[in-house]
C-alpha cells in the first residue's frame, strides 16, 4: 500500500525522483533495512526545510541524508514529563505494567533525556528496578531520582527486560537494523517492547516536518519497521496515540512489540478499553 | 408464581462468579435492567431483555439508522467488509453477513472485485438477499470473511453461538463483528445494555475467552464512527487463527487512524 502511495507520489510530486534527483550525484546504495534499490530525492524548499534523502523502492524507508550526529538527548520537548506533568514515558510505562499484569517488572527506558518522568515510572507499585540507558553526553533529568537507575548502552548488552521503551529513538539511530535490533533484543522473551516514532505513510516529503529536524537519520515505515522486528523473532502490533489526536499528529504511532504471541494479545486485548494509546496529556 | 432468576450464576462466557445488579438508567429513575456482571472476565448478561425482531420489527434507529445500507448508500457493514477484504488480501473472497437485518450493504460488497459471492444469514430473508443461509445451516459452507454488525449482544449462549460462528469460517478465515465493549466504568451510564434485545453486553475479556476457547486471536479496532455519535466504547472485532492477519491489522493501522464506517464514504 505504502509502495503504491510512494509510486504514485513520485509521479506527480514536484520533488520526485526524475525531477529532483541530485543529478550527476551516484546512484544511490541500496536500502539500510531491505537491501532494495533507493532512489535519491531533494525536498523542495518550503519553509526552508529542503533536505535531500533517499527512498526504498520496496519497504518505503527514507534515509535523510546531511543528518547532524545525535546530539546529547537533553533538550525539552512536549512529550517530557516535568515536575508537574507526566510524561510519555510514564504513560507508556503505567499502560504496560498494567497489561502485562505482573509484580516485579525490570523496565528500561532509552535515552529518556529532558524527560523528568523516572521517578513516577520507579513508583509503579509492578515495576521493580527501572534502568535508563544513555549514550555519552546524556545527561538524564532523572538521574540521582530514587528507584532510577542510570546506566551506560553498553553496559546493558546482556540485560533482560520485561518492558522496554525506546521513545522518539528510531529516527535517530546511526544503522537502522542493528540499532533497532539491539533496543529489541533487551526484551526478555516474553517481554514487551513499546516504540514510539512517526510512520512514514507516502506523503508528499516536502510537507513533513519530521524530515527535516537535522538529528533526524530514518523516516521509518511500517514495512521497513516490521522487517527489522520480523527478523528478531518480533510481532508488530501499532495504535494511534491520544496526543496524535489532540495534536493532530497524523503519523505519530506507538509500536508494541514481542516475541511471545501470548504477550500480543494482551496488547490487542487491552485496546477493548482504550480508543487510544495512553500517552502524555496536551497542554 | 412468576419465574425467578438465580441472583448469583457462574458466568456463562467463562463460568467465573456473577455478581447479580440491579442499574437504573442515569436519565430516567423507571428504565432499569437486572443483570449479571462476571467478576473474573467482565461480561455482563443482562437478564430479561429479548427482542424478537421477525415478530416486533425494526423500528429503532440503530437497527435503521444510517449505519444499515440501502440501496443507494453504503452502510456500516460494507466499510467492515473493505477493512476485512483488506486484511486477506485474497482474490475471489466468500463472504457470509450475519444477522443483516434490513441492510442491502450486501448489494454493494458483492461489487468489489475482490469478492466472489456475498451470502447473508438471519432469522429471516428481511434483505431480500439473492443467496440467504438459513441459521441453523451455519458451519455448512465455507467463508472467507464474516460479517456480523451489531448482533454480538443478541447472542443468548456465547459459548454455543460463537462456535457456530466460527464454524463457517474457512481455515484462514477472518470474522469481523462490531459491538460496543464494556470497559468496567459505571454502568448506569451505558445506554447500549438497556437496548430492547441486548442481552450479552461483552467485555474484551469475555470475547478474549471465547476466541481461546476455538483456538483464535482477537483484536480491538476503533471505527471513526466511534469518535462521534456511536460513542468512545463502539469497536470492530477481528477475529482469525492466524496471527499474519493480526499483522496485516496492525499495518493497516500504521497508515490510518480508524477503521472505516458508515460516516467515512470516501470509497
Amino acid at each position: 500500500m505504502i509502495r503504491d502511495r510512494l509510486g504514485a507520489g513520485d509521479r506527480s510530486s514536484s520533488s520526485t525522483a526524475s525531477n529532483a534527483t541530485v543529478n550527476g550525484d551516484p546512484p544511490a546504495g541500496p536500502c539500510k533495512v531491505c537491501s532494495a534499490p533507493t532512489t535519491p530525492h531533494v525536498s523542495t524548499p518550503e519553509a526552508a526545510i529542503g533536505r535531500s534523502y533517499t527512498a526504498c523502492t520496496l519497504c518505503g524507508l527514507l534515509e535523510l541524508d546531511g543528518s547532524v550526529e545525535t546530539p546529547a538527548n537533553t533538550g525539552a520537548a512536549k512529550r517530557h514529563g516535568s515536575a508537574k506533568r507526566p510524561g510519555r514515558e510514564f504513560a507508556i510505562a503505567l499502560f504496560a505494567a498494567e497489561l502485562l499484569g505482573r509484580s516485579g517488572l525490570r523496565t528500561l527506558t532509552w535515552r529518556p533525556g529532558n524527560s523528568a518522568d523516572g521517578q513516577r515510572v520507579a513508583r509503579i507499585p509492578l515495576i521493580e528496578r527501572y534502568d535508563i540507558a544513555i549514550a555519552d553526553g546524556d545527561e538524564p533529568r532523572s538521574a540521582g531520582a530514587d528507584g532510577v537507575n542510570v546506566v551506560g548502552i553498553e553496559a546493558i548488552e546482556h540485560e533482560r527486560y520485561d518492558l522496554v521503551i525506546a521513545s522518539e529513538i528510531l529516527q535517530l539511530l546511526d544503522d537502522p537494523v542493528e540499532g533497532f535490533a539491539q533496543i529489541l533484543r533487551g526484551a526478555n522473551p516474553s517481554g514487551l517492547v513499546v516504540i514510539t516514532t512517526d510512520l512514514y505513510d507516502g506523503s508528499p516529503v516536502d510537507k513533513l516536518r519530521f524530515h527535516a529536524a537535522p538529528e533526524h537519520h530514518w523516516f521509518w515505515t511500517i514495512d521497513a519497521l516490521s522487517r527489522v522486528a520480523r527478523n528478531e523473532g518480533f510481532f508488530v502490533d501499532v495504535r494511534l496515540p491520544e496526543i496524535a489526536v489532540h495534536r493532530n499528529l497524523v503519523r505519530k504511532r506507538f509500536v508494541y512489540l514481542s516475541r511471545d504471541p501470548e504477550t500480543m494479545q494482551r496488547v490487542r486485548t487491552a485496546f477493548g478499553a482504550e480508543i487510544h494509546a495512553p500517552s502524555e496529556m496536551a497542554e | 408464581m412468576k419465574p425467578t432468576t438465580p441472583a448469583a450464576e457462574a458466568c456463562i462466557v467463562c463460568e467465573g462468579p456473577t455478581t447479580f445488579k440491579t442499574v437504573t438508567w442515569h436519565r430516567n429513575p423507571d428504565r432499569r435492567i437486572f443483570l449479571n456482571n462476571c467478576g473474573v472476565c467482565g461480561f455482563v448478561r443482562v437478564v430479561d431483555n429479548p427482542w424478537n425482531y421477525a415478530e416486533k420489527g425494526f423500528s429503532d434507529n440503530s437497527t435503521s439508522g444510517p449505519r444499515v445500507g440501502t440501496e443507494s448508500r453504503t452502510g456500516r457493514e460494507f466499510h467492515m467488509a473493505m477493512l476485512g477484504l483488506d486484511l486477506l488480501d485474497i482474490d475471489n473472497a466468500r463472504v457470509l453477513i450475519l444477522g443483516a437485518g434490513l441492510s442491502r450493504d450486501w448489494l454493494h460488497i458483492s461489487r468489489d472485485d475482490r469478492v466472489d459471492s456475498v451470502t447473508t444469514s438471519d432469522l429471516e430473508n428481511f434483505n431480500q438477499s439473492p443467496d440467504f443461509l438459513e441459521l441453523d445451516q451455519q458451519g455448512t459452507r465455507e467463508f472467507d470473511l464474516v460479517i456480523a454488525c451489531e448482533v454480538l449482544e443478541h447472542l443468548t449462549n456465547p459459548r454455543v453461538d460463537f462456535v457456530q460462528i466460527f464454524s463457517n469460517l474457512s481455515s484462514r478465515g477472518v470474522f469481523v463483528a462490531s459491538t460496543n465493549i464494556y470497559d468496567f466504568s459505571p454502568l448506569e451510564r451505558h445506554w447500549y445494555p438497556f437496548i430492547p434485545g441486548h442481552v450479552s453486553y461483552h467485555s474484551a475479556g469475555s470475547l478474549e475467552c471465547l476466541a481461546r476457547a476455538s483456538g483464535l486471536r482477537v483484536d480491538f479496532r476503533v471505527p471513526l464512527v466511534a469518535t462521534q455519535r456511536a460513542g468512545r466504547r463502539k469497536r470492530y472485532v477481528i477475529f482469525s487463527g492466524h496471527d499474519d492477519a493480526m499483522s496485516t491489522a496492525a499495518n493497516w493501522f500504521a497508515t490510518n487512524w480508524y477503521a472505516p464506517s458508515e460516516i467515512d464514504n470516501r470509497r
